[in-house]
């Protein structure tokens, strides 16, 4: 039982640097080897799956109609304005 | 776990070289290459200054400085592959300047109109706005944010500190390397890594019921 609690310490605390890819292979194993046996590292790896695809969708969604509309009327009338001037 | 990783791509080399291309071309006289990079600067900026300062008006500046400003610099610029890193930089310093303004300026500035006052009861003076060339300043509101970037996602990151919010936007929405965001936010490279992951802790722990 304290050994579980260490090694579920280790995964997280190597969670992002695992994520990044900044571990060794050895490392790498031994968190993958951890997460297959125990569930409560399984339900967080897959919480934090969730979060990164949460921002990353937000990061991918185009903005808002109207605020489009006023970035795209934006450009035009910098880009006329432009043209005018030379 | 593999799965974790294939989820979390560092897509930084990749966006950073679409970035590049984009430049060149808009640089180039490239009339349709400047509107699409001008397209995504302001997209950028306004995500970048919304999620990190938090105020829809003040984003809205933002958006609009972060465009005249690329569309000078890119005109003569000299590095493109420093690009990226460069409207990060602008943006972060526009947003900096934002929130010195709004410190000093007089607590209580009389409005004409109770719907230009912040939802903190700070209100803002007409002069402030940019002209607008569509259809008269609208405040972005605050429903479509809630429905472009989720309600929870917002309050999750409001919860954090401004820098770690910095973190997290450039790293999991931008895809920006940890040396990049280094280089914007003027912290090393340990303390990004450091700062992150205890970010993503407390993402994952307020959004897991998401
Ligand atoms: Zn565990």
């Amino acid at each position: 039982m304290a050994k579980r609690r260490a090694s579920c310490d280790m995964l997280i605390e190597r969670l992002s640097a695992f994520l990044d890819g900044d571990l060794s292979a050895t490392e790498c194993a031994r968190i993958s080897r951890h997460a297959q046996t125990c569930s409560r590292c399984t339900q967080l790896t897959a919480e934090l799956r969730r979060t990164v695809g949460l921002c990353q969708r937000a990061a991918s969604t185009p903005l808002p109609p109207a605020l489009r509309r006023r970035a795209r009327a934006s450009i035009k009338r910098l880009l006329q304005e432009d043209a005018k001037a030379h | 776990m593999t799965k974790l990783r294939d989820l979390h791509p560092s897509h930084s080399a990749e966006a950073g070289a679409e970035y590049e291309a984009l430049v060149r071309a808009a640089a180039g006289g490239g009339r349709a290459a400047m509107e699409r990079l001008l397209m995504r600067v302001q997209s950028v900026a306004f995500r970048f200054s919304l999620l990190v300062c938090g105020d829809p008006q003040d984003a809205e500046d933002v958006m609009q400085e972060a465009l005249l400003k690329t569309y000078r610099h890119v005109r003569k610029i000299e590095h493109p592959e420093a690009f990226r890193t460069w409207l990060f930089r602008t943006v972060r310093n526009f947003c900096l300047m934002k929130r010195r303004k709004h410190v000093g300026e007089p607590s209580h500035v009389l409005s004409l109109d109770v719907s230009e006052a912040d939802a903190d009861g700070r209100s803002r003076r007409e002069g402030d706005r940019p002209i607008d060339v569509t259809d008269g300043a609208k405040r972005p509101d605050e429903q479509a944010l809630n429905a472009w970037l989720g309600r929870r996602l917002r309050a999750a990151l409001a919860s954090l500190a401004p820098v770690d919010r910095m973190i997290v936007l450039l790293r999991e929405m931008e895809g920006l390397s940890t040396c990049e965001v280094a280089e914007i936010t003027r912290l090393s490279e340990d303390n990004v890594k450091t700062r992150l992951h205890r970010a993503r802790g407390r993402l994952r722990a307020l959004l897991k019921e998401a």
